[in-house]
């Protein structure tokens, strides 16, 4: 019976509480964000550049034990390892490191057990060098400074803090999982070695070393982004490499003020000339004998860990169009290959603009049974020639950008989709002609000829610039793109070094080739435009058993 | 710094590019066939009153740099605003001649207007990309622009008629070797590589490049006046007012491609609009160092659009050719001298001091 009463009295109040929801006023009541902003939050800023003496590593382990989890946020951070050993003589001490980054095998063999089996301890070895004495590890160093250690664990180092030392003692046992050289994506060549770079940056210096075998190529170590501190190395041949270039990198490298930075395209942003311009400024490879190669001729390489390709400064235009493979082909051979390539490139740029210009505004250079066939073709499309040619490009970029995203199973139904349903069912509805089609794949086929991925989104941008242009300007038009084109390329640098050099020379007899591919044996001299400091790379007869001969 | 070769190439597109436009025509009213006469008189000329200037120039000034240290600020502007107004005078022909030729060949029944919009946009933006820009695109392009001159006379061949070049001495003796002299304002553009001399890291680069300029530049103007005139004989060579669009009309490439002369309007277009780009850079650069001002791009806004506007001012092309013409036959006068006289005036108080 009372819980009847009170299951009317719930109704009543329920009835109430709905009716005074919908019809009374009720002021809004500030709900407290959930991202307090509250400085206080932050324990450590590695941007901070403050130093107090609890920076330092304290004699006491305890002191030291409470900074390390105040940095680490222990215990919600999940991955830090803390791992307490006693030595002999009840002296304790304790390891911290990041689970997953290092190798279990060489802490536990060669840190831990080596320390918890210490036959003896004596003033003479307990000291900042005791690591000479006990630990059976290779790569070992003695550090104080907090800020140094917290890098180095963050880096896949493990670190030993021994009570009343007012050191610890870093040790590289980095081992994480990562991928095995594999063979170039983008950069494929038939002739040639077949490594690719990967993501672990001592792996990628070594492909570098194993190429060029020699002292004079030194790694100087660069740490990027002033709390992620990425590390990388910057390479260049000290005997041949100019100076003022490699203090120009290094200077850039070091001018960069930001949080975090994860890859290496992310440092070419940061460093390029001009970053906003369409052309890329620096030659990035995922080829380690393209690497090598741009060190023997003066140039600087930036290899980063993380990031599967290097950049290589400075860099021309020409460059840009070059292939791996023109250096592995005999001359006549890469000269025609970079001569297609070049053919390839310029019809992906100006062949939609052109078929435009022409077909709207310059009929009279097309043979007369052509003009014919492509009047016919286009008899039934209701669509200006304009529309059509940006519905195709649109189209077949879409494709493209779909392929790039889509699993690799699915690529080959894209394949089908894109070319056969899309290209074969707008000719057959009458939405585009048949010759457009072959305008768009002759072009499609071209941008894949591109040497350089990013030049070719460069050339996409424009080609759209161009078909816009000739549309109102036929040849007058396209004739005034080329002209900003280049002289806006003529405008650029890359690292001082001015982007459209060298220039055609006829009689070259530096490394530097434009067009033609430059004979071997001819390449007497390093590219004037790097001022190297050893111009010469080879005698002028280089070949030497030819004049045995004669 | 421009190498002496991107200096070299500047200057002969200068002076090749106004072949491509309406000055044939003027040597031809003049000359009739032996126009190729007076073009190699006019390149011999140029070549001997270049050669002397060399001898008597010694600092490595522009003539308003050597105006600033004979007569201080008064002559500097003086001097200053003579070179702009002559430079302005030569230039706003080239660039109605030019966009009335591309509206004849390429773009017809469009609006004048429209067409000089482009052609005013492109030099603009050309100009704002800087002298050293110009010189390293024309460094690669001129080599291709050649290869297509070359394509252009071998093409004309098959259309020589010996016969057209009789009688040889044309007009008459006192037209060829007296008129022909008309055609040194071919050479104009010898004050524009004097204004770049600062660009050109010594004098000796400026030396080589004027004179390596007028003999290819003249060589190409004898080329296209030949091909011409064995082609057309006159008084029927005078009617045409493109003479180089007239033989392109008449080549053939095979039997397939019939018509070439939107192709080869096309580099033409690309030649002609790298020397509007490098002559409008030079004339702001006048403006600049006259008044000494510390930005060169806004002169180039107010020199382009002055000259867009020029352009337009005539209400016909046959009036704008009748202006050009007058223009021409006395404009070189002062541009061939101002160098000279300056040089020698400054030589003459260097030694003396």
């Amino acid at each position: 019976m009372g819980f009847e009463i009170q299951k009317q009295k719930g109704g009543i109040l329920m009835k109430n509480n709905i009716l005074k929801k919908i019809f009374s006023y009720t002021p809004e009541t500030h709900r407290e964000s959930f991202v307090l902003n509250n400085e206080e939050q932050f324990e450590f800023d590695a941007r901070d550049e403050k130093r107090t003496e609890c920076d330092y590593v304290s004699e006491k382990l305890d002191v030291n034990r409470a900074y390390i989890n105040k940095r680490y946020n222990l215990p919600h951070n999940n991955d830090v390892v803390i791992r307490d050993i006693i030595l002999r003589d009840d002296i304790r001490a304790f390891l911290i490191f990041f689970d997953g980054m290092v190798s279990t095998k060489y802490v536990n063999e060669n840190i831990i057990k080596p320390l918890a089996e210490l036959p003896f301890i004596n003033d003479n070895s307990f000291n900042d060098k005791m690591y000479e004495f006990f630990t059976t590890h290779s790569q070992v160093k003695d550090e104080s400074d907090f800020d140094i250690i917290a890098e180095e664990v963050n880096f896949g180092c493990c670190v030993l803090f021994v009570d009343g030392l007012d050191t610890a003692f870093v040790f590289d046992v980095r081992d994480w999982e990562h991928r095995s050289i594999d063979k170039p994506e983008n950069e494929q060549s038939i002739y040639g070695p077949q490594e690719a770079f990967g993501e672990m940056m001592r792996t990628n210096t070594a492909l570098v070393r194993k190429i060029l075998k020699t002292e004079k190529l030194i790694a100087l170590g660069v740490k990027v982004g002033e709390v992620s501190k990425t590390r990388g190395v910057l390479l260049y041949l000290s005997d041949v490499a100019n100076e003022k270039l490699v203090g120009e990198v290094k200077r850039r490298l070091d001018g960069i003020a930001t949080d975090y930075i994860l890859s290496v395209e992310e440092v070419q942003m940061f460093i390029e000339d001009s970053p906003m311009a369409i052309t890329p400024q620096i030659l990035a490879t995922e080829r380690p004998d393209r690497a090598a190669r741009a060190l023997t001729e003066g140039r600087c390489v930036l290899i980063l860990n993380g990031s599967p390709r290097a950049l290589v400064m400075p860099t021309n235009a020409f460059e840009l169009t070059h292939a791996a493979s023109d250096d592995y082909l005999n001359v006549p051979f890469a000269t025609m290959s970079r001569l297609i390539r070049l053919t390839g490139m310029m019809l992906s740029l100006l062949l939609p603009a052109l078929y435009l210009a022409v077909t709207l505004y310059h009929q009279e250079i097309i043979p007369t049974y052509l003009l014919y066939s492509i009047s016919a073709s286009r008899e039934n499309v209701p669509f200006p020639t304009l529309l059509e040619l940006l519905l195709m490009d649109i189209s077949f970029e879409l494709i493209r950008e779909a392929g790039i995203r889509m699993p690799s199973p699915i690529g080959s139904t894209l394949g089908i989709v894109g070319g056969l349903i899309l290209g074969q069912a707008a000719v057959s509805a009458k939405i585009v002609s048949p010759i457009m089609i072959i305008v768009i794949a002759i072009t499609g086929i071209g941008s894949f000829a591109t040497g350089d991925y990013s030049l070719g989104w460069a050339y996409r941008l424009l080609r759209l610039g161009f078909i816009l242009i000739a549309s109102v300007y036929g040849f007058y038009g396209i004739a005034a793109g080329i002209v900003l084109y280049s002289l806006y390329l003529g405008k650029l640098e890359s690292f001082g070094v001015p982007f459209l050099s060298p220039s055609i020379k006829f009689k070259n007899k530096g490394m530097e080739s434009a067009v033609a591919v430059n004979r071997i044996w001819k390449r007497e001299y390093r590219p004037g435009f790097l001022k190297a400091k050893k111009r010469q790379a080879e005698p002028e007869i280089s070949r030497k058993w030819y004049k045995d001969d004669k | 710094m421009l190498s002496q070769k991107e200096l070299t190439m500047i200057i002969t597109n200068a002076f090749t590019v106004k072949m491509l436009l309406t000055y044939p025509n003027g040597l031809i009213d003049l000359c009739g066939n032996s126009a190729w006469i007076a073009v190699i008189i006019s390149t011999a000329a140029a070549a001997a009153v270049f050669w002397i200037t060399t001898l008597l120039y010694v600092p490595n000034k522009n003539i308003i740099g050597i105006a600033e240290t004979l007569g201080g600020s008064g002559l500097r502007i003086a001097t200053g605003v003579a070179v702009f107004v002559i430079m302005a005078l030569g230039f706003f022909g080239v660039w109605r001649s030019f966009v009335e030729i591309i509206r004849l060949v390429l773009l017809q029944g469009t609006y004048i207007e429209f067409i000089a919009l482009l052609f005013g946009i492109t030099l603009l933006l050309g100009a704002m990309c800087g002298i050293k820009a110009i010189g390293r695109v024309h460094g690669i392009f001129i080599p291709v622009a050649a290869i297509s001159f070359v394509l252009f006379v071998i093409l004309a061949v098959p259309e020589f008629k010996t016969l057209n070049i009789f009688p040889i001495f044309g007009k008459g003796v006192k037209n060829t070797f007296l008129y022909g002299f008309n055609g040194l304002s071919i050479f104009g553009d010898l004050l524009m590589l004097n204004i770049l001399i600062p660009y050109s890291g010594t004098l000796n680069n400026y030396k080589k490049s004027g004179a390596k300029s007028i003999w290819i530049g003249g060589a190409c103007a004898f080329l296209i006046m030949i091909c011409y005139n064995l082609i057309y004989t006159y008084p029927a060579s005078a009617d045409f007012i493109v003479p180089v669009y007239q033989v392109e009309r008449l080549m053939r490439f095979s039997s397939f491609f019939s018509r070439f002369e939107a192709v080869f309007q096309l580099i033409w277009s690309l030649a002609i609009m790298l020397y509007g780009s490098a002559y409008s850079y030079t004339m702001a650069l006048v403006w600049q160092s006259t008044f000494k001002l510390k930005d060169i791009k806004p002169v180039i806004y107010v020199t382009v659009a002055a000259m867009g506007a020029a352009a337009l001012v005539p209400e016909d092309f046959e009036l704008m050719i009748l202006m050009e013409r007058i223009i021409n036959k006395y404009l070189f006068i002062p541009v061939l001298l101002l160098p000279l006289i300056f040089g020698a005036v400054s030589r003459i108080k260097a030694k003396k001091a």
